[in-house]
């Protein structure tokens, strides 16, 4: 069965003038990597990993898309990553 | 009746009850993804002898789990259970997570406990959509943004919403209207009523009432003969004529008692353990009893026994308090007066009742020395300033020093269901 793991990240975050959060560039492993747009947030919960209510922000990062996440209670951002 | 649109009246309310499923258990899963699919359960510390199952998982639901079970018994039913404690922290926070999104349709929530709500959707038709469409919304949104499961009853009054949530479980919506309740509730063993407790469904029992279709075909006059008005209750809950309305979540209840109770981790084999218990338990009650601006006319402890068999005794005070140090001598006095020592005491319960204003006067006597009484008020009130600035243990009686055999305060305050408001 595949595992998952919570990987911490280090983001660059714009606060919006009406509280919004908007990441422009996650750091993975001490690498930076830009954040080319949003394409959707909506509050989801990953089944794969332990979380409290995170929002997912689903955007293209260096030409890809991915899923990220920010959860408030812990304020910190993360992603899920499945481990071999 | 009609849940809609357009020209059509509407002649009903439409009321949902949200009920989470298996809810410590599930949000423990949610906190620990490797805990899907497994048998587990929610219990007490075995050690700080509150050692029972509080709430269990779907898997360990179908081993014969139940709620309440000791430790041991529900690990010899299910040896592969894993047995987790809990943390109210985290129940409370998801508990306020899906009431946000019961907020999303309707500001008339009614919450009866942590994992139930009341909703009444009767003015969000028109914007949301039917009530049924609401409560679907209401289920997919829990389990998307929260990981959760929900079931959900939709009815005309709150009884059969609350019915309907049990039907299906888990994470399922059921409708109940007054063209299928016939069918879909009356055939129900009437212990499934609300507010049908166990000594009340067996008088009706002996009365040859097995389901709620018989118990709504009774007569009145038969039922009130022997359960009283809360017959007629039943009987109304029975036929769909429930009115009850859905509270307001910041509606507040006037406070009827304060009490606070504490199962030792051993058991009391003297009254001086005993009178230390209660001057620990009377500390709270004091402190609540300045919160609520109110004063203690009566006192009532409840001692269980080793046996798990409880007594209650009450008494009158002399005057109007909030006093810690006098409820307790008051306690003390109910308890040396009424316990024989038959067996020794495994937990105690202080609760303050008679709750009368503040500033209620009060008739003195001759006999009463009325300047110790505001002594006394004065230094209660400055210990309990203290208290709230530094902390409990920042003061506190001398003899209260030591073991008291009292648990560590880990537990969160929540508030339990009460009574439907008419």
């Amino acid at each position: 069965m595949a595992k998952y793991i919570r990987m911490l990240l280090e983001a660059e975050v714009l606060f919006g003038k009406d509280g919004s959060l908007t990441p422009k560039r996650i750091f993975c492993n001490g690498r930076p990597y830009d954040i080319d747009r949003i394409i959707e947030v909506c509050p989801h919960c990953p089944i794969e990993v332990g979380c409290v209510a995170p929002i997912r922000y689903r955007a293209v990062i260096c030409g890809r898309e991915k899923e990220i996440y920010y959860e408030a209670d812990s304020n910190t951002w993360f992603s899920v990553r499945e481990i071999l | 009746m009609v849940f809609g649109e357009g020209n059509t009246v509407m002649k009903d309310r439409a009321i949902l009850h949200s009920d989470l499923n298996c809810f410590f258990a599930s949000v423990e899963t949610v906190l620990n993804p490797e805990y899907r699919g497994k048998a587990i359960a929610v219990c007490g510390s075995t050690e700080e002898r509150h050692g029972i199952v509080l709430a269990k998982s779907e898997k360990a639901k179908r081993a014969g789990v139940k709620t309440g079970m000791v430790n041991r018994d529900a690990l010899a039913l299910c040896p592969e259970l894993i047995i987790v404690p809990p943390q109210y922290e985290y129940y409370l926070k998801f508990s306020n997570l899906v009431r946000e999104i019961y907020y999303r349709y309707t500001d008339l929530i009614e919450p009866f406990g942590m994992d139930e709500c009341w909703l009444d959707v009767t003015g969000s038709i028109s914007l949301f959509g039917s009530a049924e469409q609401i409560a679907e919304e209401i289920r997919a949104a829990v389990k998307r943004e929260l990981g959760l499961t929900v079931s959900i009853g939709v009815s005309f009054n709150k009884v059969f919403a609350k019915l309907g949530s049990d039907m299906k479980k888990p994470d399922a919506v059921t409708v109940i209207t007054r063209e299928n309740f016939r069918d879909k509730v009356w055939p129900l063993p009437v212990g499934e009523l609300l507010y049908a407790g166990r000594s009340t469904v067996a008088k009706l029992n002996r009365m040859g009432v097995f389901t709620i279709g018989e118990l709504a075909a009774i007569s009145p006059e038969i039922i009130k003969s022997s359960l009283g008005k809360n017959g007629l209750s039943l009987i109304s809950f029975a036929r769909g004529e429930d009115s009850s309305r859905v509270m307001k979540c910041d509606f507040v209840s006037p406070v009827k008692s304060i009490g606070h109770g504490i199962t030792c981790v051993s058991e009391l084999k003297s009254e001086q353990e005993v009178w230390k218990v209660f001057l620990s338990l009377a500390q709270d009650i004091g402190h609540k009893l300045r919160l609520h601006a109110v004063r203690a006319a009566g006192i009532q402890i409840t001692v269980k026994g080793e046996d798990l068999t409880y007594r209650q005794y009450q008494c009158p005070l002399h005057f109007p308090t909030q006093s810690p140090s006098a409820i307790a001598r008051a306690a003390l006095r109910l308890f040396r007066s009424n316990y024989t020592w038959a067996q020794t005491v495994r937990s105690l319960t202080v609760r303050a009742i008679n709750l009368v204003p503040y500033n209620t006067a009060c008739q003195l006597d001759v006999f009463t020395d009325s300047a110790k009484i505001i002594r006394q008020e004065k230094l209660d009130d400055t210990v309990d300033s203290i208290r709230m600035r530094f902390g409990k243990s920042a003061i506190t009686a001398a003899v209260l020093l030591g073991d008291l055999k009292i648990p560590g305060e880990t537990r969160v305050n929540t508030v339990m269901p009460k009574l439907m408001y008419r």
